[in-house]
Order: C-alpha cells, then sequence, then structure tokens
C-alpha cells in the first residue's frame, strides 16, 4: 500500500498524461494480420511433425543390429534344436558318468580286514540300466568301483555275479581263511539270508544319484562284483607282515589311529623291500594311471634286458 | 428471420475453446484484442512494423501457453502481459536498448507548467516512439504499465537508479516534445486568426 502510494506521489502531470491517453488505445491492426498469424503457426506445426520410431535415422541402424542378431538366433536355435534329441540324451549320459565318477573315490576305497588293515580285495561294480529283454543278460563292467561287501538294494531284479573267495562272504573271519581262489560265477542277488552284502553308505548314495538324471533308467539294476582270488604268497606275506606290525606296535610309541592312517604306505614299502610281488591298486581306468602303467612296465622291462645285453 | 447466435459470449466460453484449439477462437481472440495489442507493442517498438509481428509472435504465444492462464485475473490483461513480454524480448535480441546512466546527471525537473488538450493518442505514440529504447520502455513500463522500479530493475536486468534516472530523463524529453506540440499547435493557430483578421478587414474595406 505505501508503496503503491509512493508509485501514485511520484506520478507526474506528463505519466498521468500518457497513461490516460494511452491505457486504452486501440490501432486498427493491417490486413490480413490473422492470416499471418495462421501461416506461422502452420509453419510452426510443420517444423516440429511427429517423427515415426521406424522412420528415424538414427535409430534404423540400431534396429538392423537387433534384426540381424535375432536372425542369427533364430538360425541357431532351429539347428540347435534339431540336434537336440540326440543331444540331450548325449546330455544324460554325461551327468550319469559325471556323478559315478564323483562317487567313484568313495566307493573304491580299499576295502581292508578291520584287524589286519591290509587290502582284502579288489571289487568292481558295475551298475547298468537294463535297455531292454534283448539284453537282460549282457552285464557290462564301468567304471564303478566299490568297496569289499556290496549288494544292490533291489536285488530281486539284478543279477550278481562273484568272482571271490571262499572266506569273502564272512569278512569278519581272520585274513588265513581266504586262502581258496575262487572262479568267478553267476549268482542271483538274494533279498535275505546270512549270504546277503549289506548296502555301504556309498553304493546307495550312487544309487539315489543315479535315479532322477538317468531318466528313463528302469528299476532293474544289474551288479557285476568281481573279486580276485589272491595268490598263496601274497597272503602268506601278508601274514608276515602282520606278525611283524604287531611285534613293532608294542616297541613303538605311535597311537593305532595314526598306524592305520599311514600303514598302507609303509607296509606296502616294506612288502617291496622284501621283494614280494605288489600288486599295485589303481584307483580307477584313467588314462593317466594306464600311461603310468605302460611307462613304468617299459621301463621295468628294459631294466629287465640290461644285465643280459651286456 | 434469422437468429444470430453469439459466438463465446462469455470470457469462458472464449478460453475453453483457445484450450480446445479451435480456429474459430483464434479468429475471434485476434479481432477483439489486435487493436489495443498493437497499441502496446508500437509503445515498446517504435516501428509499426515491428509492432505487428512481435503482435502476432505474442498471439502465438497466447495460443500456446492458454493452458498456463488461471482465471485469477483478467483475461486481457493476461495477454497484455504477454504482449509486453514479447515485446521486451525483441528489443533484447533487435537492439542494446540498456542505457546505463547515473543518477547524478538527472539535475533537470521537469516543468509541469503544461496543458495538454489538444494532443491526441497518434500524437502521443509518435512522441513515445521518438524517446531512446531505454527511456521508452522505462516510461512505458512505470508510467502506463504501474510496475515499480525495483520490477523494473528486476525485469531489465538493471538497478533501480537506473530505471529512476532513464524515467526522469524520459519524462524530460516528454515534457519538451509536448511543448514543441503546443507551440507549434498555438502558432498554427495564431496564423490563422492573422489570417482570419486580415481577410475579415479585406472584406470590410
Amino acid at each position: 500500500m505505501k508503496k503503491h502510494n509512493e508509485h501514485l506521489a511520484d506520478k507526474s502531470p506528463i505519466d498521468d498524461l500518457f497513461a490516460r491517453r494511452l491505457r486504452d488505445t486501440a490501432l486498427p491492426p493491417a490486413e490480413g494480420g490473422f492470416e499471418r498469424l495462421q501461416a506461422r503457426m502452420n509453419a510452426q506445426h510443420q517444423k516440429t511433425p511427429v517423427v515415426p520410431i521406424w522412420s528415424n535415422p538414427a535409430l534404423q541402424r540400431y534396429m538392423a543390429v537387433a534384426a540381424c542378431t535375432l536372425l542369427v538366433c533364430l538360425f541357431g536355435w532351429l539347428y540347435l534344436s534339431a540336434d537336440q534329441p540326440g543331444t540331450s540324451q548325449t546330455n544324460g549320459q554325461v551327468a550319469a558318468a559325471k556323478i559315478a565318477r564323483k562317487s567313484q573315490p568313495e566307493s573304491s576305497a580299499p576295502a581292508t580286514v578291520p584287524d589286519s588293515g591290509i587290502d582284502l580285495a579288489r571289487t568292481e561294480t558295475t551298475t547298468q540300466p537294463e535297455t531292454g529283454p534283448a539284453t537282460a543278460d549282457s552285464v557290462e563292467p564301468t567304471a564303478n568301483k566299490v568297496a569289499g561287501n556290496n549288494a544292490l538294494p533291489d536285488a530281486g531284479q539284478a543279477r550278481q555275479l562273484q568272482q571271490q573267495p571262499v572266506a569273502m562272504p564272512q569278512a569278519k573271519q581272520p585274513v588265513e581263511a581266504i586262502s581258496e581262489p575262487m572262479v568267478a560265477q553267476n549268482k542271483p542277488a538274494t533279498t535275505s539270508g546270512p549270504d546277503r552284502l549289506e548296502t555301504t553308505p556309498a553304493e546307495s548314495r550312487l544309487a539315489t544319484a543315479l535315479e532322477p538324471t538317468v531318466g528313463p533308467v528302469k528299476p532293474a539294476e544289474r551288479v557285476l562284483t568281481v573279486t580276485i582270488a589272491e595268490p598263496e604268497r601274497l597272503v602268506a606275506a601278508r601274514q608276515v607282515v602282520k606278525n611283524s606290525a604287531d611285534d613293532i606296535q608294542p616297541e613303538g610309541e605311535e597311537t593305532p589311529s595314526k598306524e592305520a592312517k599311514g600303514g598302507n604306505f609303509w607296509q606296502q614299502v616294506r612288502r617291496v623291500k622284501q621283494g614280494e610281488i605288489f600288486a599295485r591298486q589303481d584307483a580307477g581306468t584313467e588314462e593317466r594311471s594306464l600311461l603310468s602303467r605302460a611307462y613304468n612296465g617299459l621301463k621295468h622291462s628294459i631294466d629287465k634286458d640290461k644285465p643280459t645285453k651286456q | 428471420m434469422l437468429r444470430l447466435i453469439p459466438f463465446f459470449s462469455t470470457e469462458t466460453q472464449l478460453i475453453a475453446a483457445l484450450r480446445r484449439a479451435e480456429g474459430r477462437a483464434h479468429k475471434v481472440v485476434y479481432e477483439r484484442y489486435a487493436g489495443k495489442m498493437l497499441a502496446v507493442c508500437t509503445r515498446y517498438c517504435a516501428n509499426r512494423a515491428d509492432a505487428e509481428e512481435v503482435m502476432i509472435d505474442g498471439f502465438m504465444r497466447v495460443f500456446e501457453k492458454i493452458d498456463q492462464f488461471r482465471e485469477d485475473g483478467s483475461f486481457e490483461g493476461w495477454i497484455r502481459r504477454i504482449m509486453v513480454t514479447e515485446s521486451l524480448m525483441f528489443l533484447r535480441k533487435s537492439k542494446q536498448w540498456r542505457q546505463e546512466l547515473p543518477l547524478d546527471d538527472v539535475t533537470v525537473e521537469p516543468d509541469y507548467e503544461w496543458a495538454d488538450a489538444s494532443l491526441n493518442e497518434t500524437d502521443l505514440l509518435r512522441m513515445i516512439a521518438q524517446l531512446p529504447d531505454g527511456y521508452r520502455t522505462v516510461f512505458n513500463l512505470y508510467a502506463i504499465e504501474g510496475y515499480s522500479h525495483a520490477e523494473i530493475a528486476d525485469t531489465l536486468g538493471i538497478s533501480e537508479g537506473t530505471s529512476k534516472s532513464q524515467l526522469s530523463r524520459a519524462r524530460m524529453m516528454l515534457q519538451t516534445l509536448v511543448k514543441k506540440a503546443e507551440m507549434g499547435a498555438s502558432e498554427q493557430a495564431q496564423t490563422r486568426k492573422d489570417t482570419y483578421e486580415k481577410t475579415q478587414r479585406t472584406l470590410g474595406r
């Protein structure tokens, strides 16, 4: 209000004259003024046309690249889908093989006699899905190795091939009892009875791992259990080693747990020193171990031939 | 008998039609306000052709910004402010119209002993057009639009002192022009009077 009063007081007669006369003055506009206005408005609207996205040159490059990528992906997908049945089967087999390989170190642990810690037997167990009645009798060996006393959960439809010494079913018997080699023979697996072998945890894991991955696997499985008979000399040597170990134990201060840890290795070393036949235990049929075995065999034969040549 | 239905009898209807971008409403607004807005633009631009261009630009801005109009004040006042803004933008773009003058230079106070009466609007507009751009702008904003010096300084980006000095200069120049115009008018009247008397004397003999 004060500002407004100052404004009014500051107004001179000239200001008042011009304000009074010119405030509401109107001048006649030039003819065609509205047409010019309309033309300018139309020109302004035309200056900024709405450009559709597909005709935008800046985006056309990206669209071309996207189209090419889409085509490549489409053809690739079609090509892969044509090979898919074979690949899926192969993938399933590969997955089963991987799982079996994973479970191999656990299941291939050497079975030992509880008292002596000596390797009792090497057993190879094969699990293979039954493909049909035509191949029901055929049993193929695989890389799965399970510890000595094995049995299948579904033994009614499985067949067990065992080549074992006489004393094998009774694992707690002393080592001396395992002396007679046995020929491998086909036996049906029994679900009950004293001869039934107990299922190890590793095998049960293997069985559960194989079930979902194999897919169309039939519940019937075949097991090949091969037990290699040990020669008499080896058994005798083991007995000797056992006796010597019993003699050494009271002298040394090592605890039984420590002995169990390194027992296998030192016993093998002693057996080698004594000149016994040492059956090497391979963990698997890997290429590396086979090569090393071949190399060692060659080396051994060359060493043998050296003195004769000299 | 034909009955003429007036288009847009109220300002609200007209504004609603403008918001719908109806060409008929554009024409109505132009025809209703073009004369007044041309006078406003002429006061600032001092050139009739420039004033018309500025007016057309102002109407375009009015039609574009009609959604921003809030019906608090009058529609004509809103259009007038847009025209003033457009005129100032035109001046800013076209010329260096800011003229900084120290306030100390303004020592001559205007003489208010004058009488106007005989001057019409066209004469007054011609007088304003003779002012420099800075003087004219400040005088228009202060004397006719009613802006304060602070608002003028804020709008034009000058100091309040500069606004005051330019206003005083503008008043002095206008006073001189008005006096000249009055002197010219009185001289003409005297000349006419002398001529008339001579004629009467000649006829009396």
